[in-house]
């Protein structure tokens, strides 16, 4: 395979496939995708489920082969020059697996004694993901969230660069959602670069910088989250006005294309608020609210694959 | 590579089923030695006397019907070697012997290699379960994925993990014959005080341990490699039972042929330096009965040596094979 050489970039894939062999047939997971994730800051990695993201982030680390494309982080060409860069990359692919039978610590000890790293480091990772007090339990006594702080606390020992959390937040309470979420913006803030796959739009709208947003496959779109929500979706105003229908026929008359919500109307396409309350108060309608609709990713992923016949991606809030 | 292997050193002895396999070989060794201890035991004061009634008893029978009892046995000779010229009955060796009769003191070098083939197949077992569930528990607990973000370099993390294992239960498995070896002599020592045991015997002792601990090493690492192939120890387990049900019990004894191939009568040849078994060789003589009889056949050192080496290298070959494609999830 042939490296990217875009130094800035902190992972980058180039006509990467994977297709998976069963007896019911072939399965394309990744089909030619195009990955470019910039050095520094969070970068959220967006799709359905069975969406490819998993296995993206499975073939970067070398647990599953690639049938074709390239792939490099942080230049280094993968899986090739993998052992050359591992050590500046903490993952957590799915869910947390360690040795059940293991405490905490014991797993980390191992782990970090695998890489050369001090026996310290364990303490000190154990303390700074709040599992000092149950670091000597066995790792099966583990609730979920504790479970994905150990796996944080093992990627930690590396010091890395990059970290690459696969749907971190699946299955924890609000709590452990936000605790993790938390963690993912503060590494963001210390520069280090942190890319996190997810189906939860919400999710990546509320901890990324940048995305890059899969489907089938295949990368539909990628680049700041606001300029893809921008690029991809036109914003909207919500009016409240006394007379509602007069109010409609005036904007409708004028051009704009306008649907009744309730008590409010939705002016589609269309977010210079003061235009339309020029257009309103001509006619003595007086705007008593006006609130601009941002489209969000739900609905930029929608019309990304509205030709695609993707499933709809889950919305947590 | 040192790193690594030490690190998987820690793990293997820090598995409770690593812990619970060497305690439960250490009490069967006990089990083992309390059995020596047994079996060299002479007869008490009323046992010799039971045993003496006994003797009298016999004898008084062979008194009044001796000459009966050989002429029995000689027709019975007779009507067997229609078939087989060369039956020979032990019908000279009827009359009770008073020397014979009894139980004979223990000598260490009739005592010990028994003892210490029973102590083998311990021994070869414990490292291949130990072998087996130290590599199939990293894929079915699914840490295996997570130590490869860690350690890329899978044939590095595969030799590191059979090194491990080999070095590991090497000492452990040394001990054990060591003790169950010691104990024995000890006992029979204890008993019978004036017993030599020579050079020779030593020297022929000393092989089958050595033979021994290569083969639990052997053990260890093929388990090992067959873990990393069906990643369940449980399913290994399985097979491992399956086999020695169909393969050495139904198939082995249907096709009498296919012996030599049999993993157990290797494993007996290569402890022992050569093994026998025996075939049933079938025919119609000339007044058409239709007759078998056991021949026996050598299954050679050389043999068992060459085979089992064989079976090693490619469990081992195809692991690693296996282990650098495929995709760990």
């Amino acid at each position: 395979m042939i490296a990217s050489t875009t130094a800035a970039l902190a992972i980058s894939t180039t006509g990467l496939r994977k297709t998976y062999r069963n007896r019911k047939g072939r399965h394309v997971a990744v089909a030619g995708l195009d990955l470019a994730v910039p050095l520094g800051g969070v970068h959220g990695f967006l799709g359905p489920n069975g969406s490819g993201k998993t296995t993206t982030i499975r073939m970067l680390l070398g647990l599953i082969r690639a049938d074709a494309g390239t792939m490099s982080i942080f230049d280094h060409e993968v899986p090739d020059r993998l052992p050359d860069v591992v050590g500046r990359v903490g993952a957590i692919v799915e869910s947390p697996k360690f040795f059940p039978a293991f405490s905490g610590r014991k797993n980390l000890q191992l782990l970090a004694e695998a890489i050369d790293r001090p026996r310290g480091i364990v303490d000190q990772v154990l303390e700074q993901t709040a599992l000092g007090e149950r670091g000597k339990d066995k790792y099966r006594t583990y609730s979920l969230g504790m479970k994905q702080r150990l796996a944080i606390a093992a990627t930690l020992l590396k010091e890395p660069d990059l970290l690459i959390f696969d749907e971190p937040t699946n299955g924890l309470d609000p709590a452990g959602i936000r605790e993790i979420r938390n963690t993912m913006r503060s590494l963001g803030e210390q520069g280090k670069t942190v890319l996190v796959s997810s189906h939860i739009l919400d999710e990546v709208e509320q901890v990324a910088d940048t995305v890059s947003i899969i489907g089938h496959g295949r990368l539909l779109a990628s680049g700041r989250v606001a300029d893809v929500i921008g690029d991809q979706t036109a914003t909207s105003l919500r009016v409240g006005v006394a007379d509602p229908v007069a109010a409609h026929r005036i904007l409708t008359a004028g051009g704009l294309l306008v649907r009744q919500d309730g008590a409010l109307l939705v002016v589609e396409g269309f977010s210079d608020g003061a235009e339309i309350t020029r257009r309103l108060a001509a006619h003595d309608l007086f705007v008593n609210e006006l609130i601009p609709v941002r489209a969000d990713l739900e609905s930029v992923f929608l019309e990304l694959t509205a030709d695609e016949g993707l499933e709809t991606v889950g919305v947590a809030r | 590579m040192m790193r690594l292997t030490r690190v998987e050193l820690r793990r293997l002895f820090s598995r409770r089923l690593t812990t619970v396999a060497l305690l439960g070989a250490l009490i069967l060794t006990g089990l083992m030695l309390f059995d020596s201890f047994q079996r060299a035991k002479p007869l008490s004061g009323a046992e010799l006397a039971s045993q003496q009634a006994q003797f009298d008893q016999a004898h008084k029978e062979w008194e009044a019907n001796g000459a009966q009892m050989v002429q029995d046995c000689l027709t019975a000779q007779a009507e067997q070697q229609k078939t087989d010229p060369k039956a020979v009955f032990p019908c000279d060796q009827m009359e009770p012997n008073p020397a014979t009769w009894g139980k004979p003191q223990a000598k260490f070098a009739e005592m010990m290699p028994s003892t210490l083939l029973a102590g083998s197949a311990l021994l070869i077992f414990v490292g291949f379960l130990v072998g087996t569930s130290f590599v199939a528990a990293e894929f079915s607990s699914g840490s295996m994925a997570n130590w490869l973000t860690f350690e890329p370099r899978r044939m590095r993390v595969y030799a590191s993990k059979l090194a491990a294992a080999g070095l590991g239960l090497i000492p452990a498995t040394v001990a054990l014959l060591g003790l169950l070896t010691a104990g024995v002599w000890l006992i029979v020592h204890h008993f019978n005080p004036t017993s030599v045991t020579t050079t020779k015997v030593w020297g022929d002792l000393g092989e089958m341990g050595a033979r021994t601990v290569a083969l639990a090493l052997a053990a260890t690492l093929a388990g090992a490699a067959i873990g990393v192939l069906v990643r369940r120890t449980v399913a290994v387990l399985g097979i491992a039972v399956g086999y020695l049900v169909l393969v050495e019990g139904v198939f082995g004894q249907a096709l009498q042929g296919a012996r030599p191939w049999l993993l157990q009568l290797n494993v007996t040849a290569w402890l022992q330096h050569g093994a026998t078994y025996y075939v049933d060789s079938c025919a119609t003589d000339a007044q058409g009965h239709y007759t078998c009889q056991g021949v026996e056949k050598v299954l050679s050192f050389g043999h068992s040596s060459a085979y089992l080496g064989l079976l090693v290298v490619l469990a081992l070959g195809l692991a690693a094979l296996v282990f650098r494609r495929r995709d760990v999830s």
